[in-house]
């Protein structure tokens, strides 16, 4: 966990020449390290006024879905929605900015700044946390923010128990009452040990997103005190933007909120609802829309032709694997699962299904997150060896099985394919079951899959290896083949809230990869891609790898 | 007055079938596999949560007690609130509605202006060349799949040669929608005198409307042929043309309006297959209407949303054929009630 002295030290780096440096290094990325020099003083640096005077008009944005729930807290945060309510709530702390790489400024996943908070600091025993509010700082409508309306929003989250709460929970933040308000300017969270999983947990809109109290307290009724039913198609915003208009079905219209304390460069981002893939890309072809979103993997490299646009193509840590049920026949025999796995054609998915593009998952940790480890790994295909596992485990002519997969991602269904034609030569007959999503996830959370594959299941929000495999691997929540290796999950539970350079926390998560590697509960397969295409003129783009979700508040058209 | 009665009469049979259509609908949405409180809690949250939501959207309880729900509140006119997006679903239906109403109805104006007046140049001129090309136009609509048709014709005529709007939904963002009178953007930027917005409107319209209209000239055009040469056959236009009747009359007064019956009957069909929504269409056009919204509902088990949409789509093919049986009432002097 990070100190405020760390942060002041951040705040030093920001110094005027610091920007103008990075800036000049980093081409279009000058006007994102303004924002910061911004941010961290709170008052304009000659470089953010010069980008803030760039600052251009509309931003068009073609998307491939509309919002739904618009209640940070009860939201299912979907790609679409999530990546709004990201752009209207402000957070008690965020993430550092960090270097260009692959064409997008990259946001840092373990290195946290404060956004409403303008430093924190940590008692001696480390279970006492204290963030400050920033000063002066106020919501779209004037009122202030303090540490009271801090306290509201993250009362709220426990109160309709939210996702934020249960990820609360995980660090022993399990009731209201460990969060208090010592002045307007001060809140403090008591924790029951020290961990160094808080910041993460809480760095996303549905862990810790601020409400502006006022709206909410005038929309609730005694059925419905929280305002979770008026909150689904309105807003109480605290960030960048404010939502100026939705027309359900068609698209909606984000405007930069006046009293935002970080700069707005897009002042206006006006998003349209086109769910064709090839109509979105015509459409930023054509320069009608500045980006566009949702580009499918197979058409990257003929975008990347185009001299207008910038197409970036960015690694994810978002775990593509097939899982089997531990428990059920034939799955329940480790050799089973790994002739399964020698079976697998891992270059040609690469090839063929993601046009070369992410990284193949050789680990249940993705590569990005620290302490990932690929070393491990020996399942390069090779079917005679999944023949000969297979009669060691007693199928020496092979057995029949269906692949569970959700209809409507081409990704999903091309790579079932690929795994049905590799299964197919050794022995192994596969049926591949598509069903619609809800059916899909609701027997997915019911642990009643044999067998089943989703490129989308799967991001760690903290970037932390022992949250990763708190999850997947040692939580009844999200064990969907009930695996479960006691060494793991005795490992996981305790070095889970050690501090992550810690060597004793390292050992174990190299141990427990070594194990899971081994078992092989999952087909590893791949950290699908994420993908950004933005016509040339537009600069600013920063990559989340923790959320994914853009900060349209970065981009400006030059 | 008879007509009254009769009118009168059918309406109140509506409310039994539509009860009847509310119970299978009802009934089907929860056999189907699939639980819209999985997708919607997302995986963190406990199941103790998870009950408790499904307690709020009353999912917990016996089938009859939620079917007693629903219809309850049916009756007083409240369809539900979707469980996904928290929009009401009547809203949110009337609003898809207007946009794929005013789209089916365009299309539908489309088809029948090129469908009926080939089929008769057709039926005039059989074998010729006029009967051949139509043919060709029938068979080509009906084979080439709307998303491809749509996705081509998009690449040239907007991509290529700029002379489409982009695919943007019903109107330009720029202009934005007119003041809503009818919902129907045409028909309001007309009534509030609002050129920009009425050229916009008619811009986004024009294409999706040709794709669509286009899938369905054949059947007017092959009724309308037969109809035609039936009507041209048959003894009454002999015996006019024995008498010395001049051709045009015969065409115009007496066989156009024969072949007029199975036209219309197949307007009512082709128009309510329409309004059900055209999932393609929508999709590649943008188009905020009915098909989109009842595909992404159906995929979410998105119970109150499916429900809605089927109730509204059974209520208009019976509300479009109770009218063309008034319709046939006054085309058809041998219809009585």
């Amino acid at each position: 966990m990070s100190e405020s002295s760390e942060q002041a030290a951040w705040e030093k780096q920001f110094t005027r020449r610091d920007v103008l440096l990075k800036g000049a290094a980093a081409g279009g990325a000058l006007a994102a390290s303004g924002v910061l020099a911004r941010a961290a003083s709170a008052r304009p640096t000659a470089a953010w006024l010069a980008a803030s005077r760039a600052a251009t008009a509309t931003l068009f944005v073609a998307n491939h879905g509309d919002m739904q729930n618009l209640d940070p807290y009860t939201s299912s945060a979907d790609t679409v929605t999530g990546d709004i309510l990201t752009n209207l709530y402000s957070i008690p702390v965020t993430f550092k900015l960090d270097g260009t790489r692959g064409g997008a400024r990259f946001a840092q996943s373990t290195q946290f700044r404060g956004q409403v908070a303008s430093a924190w600091k940590l008692s001696k025993d480390k279970k006492q946390v204290v963030f400050t509010i920033r000063n002066g700082i106020k919501f779209p409508d004037g009122s202030p923010i303090d540490a009271n309306a801090v306290k509201f929003s993250l009362d709220r989250c426990f109160d309709v128990k939210a996702v934020g709460s249960f990820l609360f929970s995980m660090v022993g933040v399990s009731d209201k009452s460990q969060i208090d308000v010592l002045d307007d300017h001060n809140i403090r969270f008591t924790l029951p040990k020290p961990t160094s999983l808080l910041f993460g947990n809480m760095a996303m809109f549905y862990g810790s997103a601020l409400m502006n109290p006022a709206t909410v307290k005038a929309h609730a009724t005694t059925a419905d005190p929280t305002a979770q039913g008026w909150l689904k198609t309105h807003t109480a915003e605290s960030g960048p933007y404010t939502l100026k208009d939705w027309n359900v079905g068609s698209g909606w219209t984000l405007e930069a909120n006046p009293n935002f304390w970080e700069p707005v460069l897009s002042k206006t981002v006006q998003f349209q609802v086109i769910p064709d893939a090839q109509q979105r890309e015509l459409l930023i072809k054509s320069g009608k829309v500045d980006l566009a979103l949702g580009i499918p993997l197979k058409d990257v490299p003929s975008l990347k032709k185009d001299p207008n646009l910038n197409v970036v193509s960015l690694p994810t840590r978002a775990v593509a694997f097939a899982g089997f049920d531990v428990t059920a026949k034939p799955f329940d025999n480790k050799l089973v699962r790994q002739a399964v796995l020698y079976s697998v054609p891992y270059a040609t998915i690469m090839r063929e299904v993601l046009k070369g593009q992410g990284v193949q998952l050789k680990s249940p940790i993705p590569a990005g997150t620290p302490d990932s480890d690929f070393g491990y790994w020996h399942y390069n295909t090779n079917v005679a060896k999944a023949k000969s596992l297979l009669k060691q485990a007693g199928y020496p002519n092979g057995f029949s099985t269906q692949l569970d997969i959700q209809t409507g991602n081409p990704v999903d269904e091309q790579t079932a394919t690929w795994i049905q034609q590799g299964l197919q030569k050794a022995g192994i007959n596969v049926s591949i079951n598509k069903q619609p999503s809800a059916a899909f996830t609701a027997q997915l959370q019911a642990k009643k899959h044999p067998f089943w594959f989703s490129s989308t299941s799967w991001i760690s929000i903290n970037n932390d290896p022992l949250y990763h495999l708190y999850w997947l691997f040692a939580q009844d929540c999200c064990t969907y083949g009930k695996y479960v290796n006691p060494k793991v999950k005795g490992l996981v539970d305790k070095w889970v809230n050690a501090p992550l350079n810690d060597k004793g926390r390292i050992a174990a998560v190299r141990q427990a990869q070594k194990i899971i590697v081994d078992d092989a509960p999952w087909v590893f397969l791949f950290q699908t891609p994420q993908i950004y295409v933005t016509r040339k003129n537009v600069k600013g783009l920063v990559f989340y790898p923790t959320d994914l979700f853009l900060r349209y508040q970065y981009f400006r058209k030059t | 007055m008879k007509l009254g009665f009769y009118a009168g009469r059918r309406i109140l049979l509506l409310v039994p079938v539509l009860l009847g259509v509310t119970f299978i609908t009802f009934a089907l949405t929860r056999i189907i596999p699939g639980d819209p409180i999985a997708l919607l809690a997302g995986p963190y949250v406990s199941d103790a949560r998870k009950v408790e939501i499904r307690h709020a959207y009353h999912l917990d309880e016996p089938f009859y007690a939620q079917y007693g729900h629903y219809v309850t509140d049916l009756v007083h006119g409240d369809l539900g609130t979707s469980i996904v997006s928290g929009q009401s679903i009547s809203s949110e239906l009337s609003r898809r509605f207007t946009a794929t109403f005013e789209l089916t109805t365009t299309a539908l104006l489309f088809s029948i202006l090129v469908g009926v007046p080939l089929g008769i140049l057709a039926a005039l001129k059989r074998n010729g060349w006029v009967d051949g090309i139509s043919r060709i136009v029938g068979i080509a609509g009906i084979s080439i799949p709307v998303f491809w048709s749509g996705l081509m014709l998009s690449l040239l005529l907007f991509y290529k040669w700029k002379v489409a709007s982009p695919p943007f939904g019903r109107i330009d963002p720029q202009v934005g929608a007119p003041q809503h009178i009818t919902g129907l953007y045409l028909v309001d930027s007309l009534l509030t005198g609002n050129w920009a917005a009425f050229r916009a409107a008619f811009a986004a319209i024009w294409l999706p409307a040709f794709v669509l209209g286009f899938s369905v000239v054949a059947p007017f055009m092959s009724n309308k042929r037969q109809g035609m040469i039936e009507a041209l056959e048959s003894p009454p236009t002999t015996a006019l043309r024995a008498l010395g009747a001049r051709p045009s009359s015969i065409v115009l007064r007496h066989a156009l309006k024969n072949a007029m019956l199975p036209v219309v009957t197949m307007i009512a069909i082709v128009y309510g297959y329409l309004l059900g929504g055209s999932v393609l269409v929508e999709t590649i056009f943008s188009w905020p209407g009915m098909g989109l919204y009842v595909y992404n509902s159906i995929s979410s088990s998105d119970f109150p949303a499916v429900q809605g949409f089927i109730l509204y789509a059974t209520t208009m093919y019976v509300v479009v054929f109770l009218l063309l049986d008034l319709v046939y009432l006054a085309l058809d002097p041998r219809v009585k009630y």
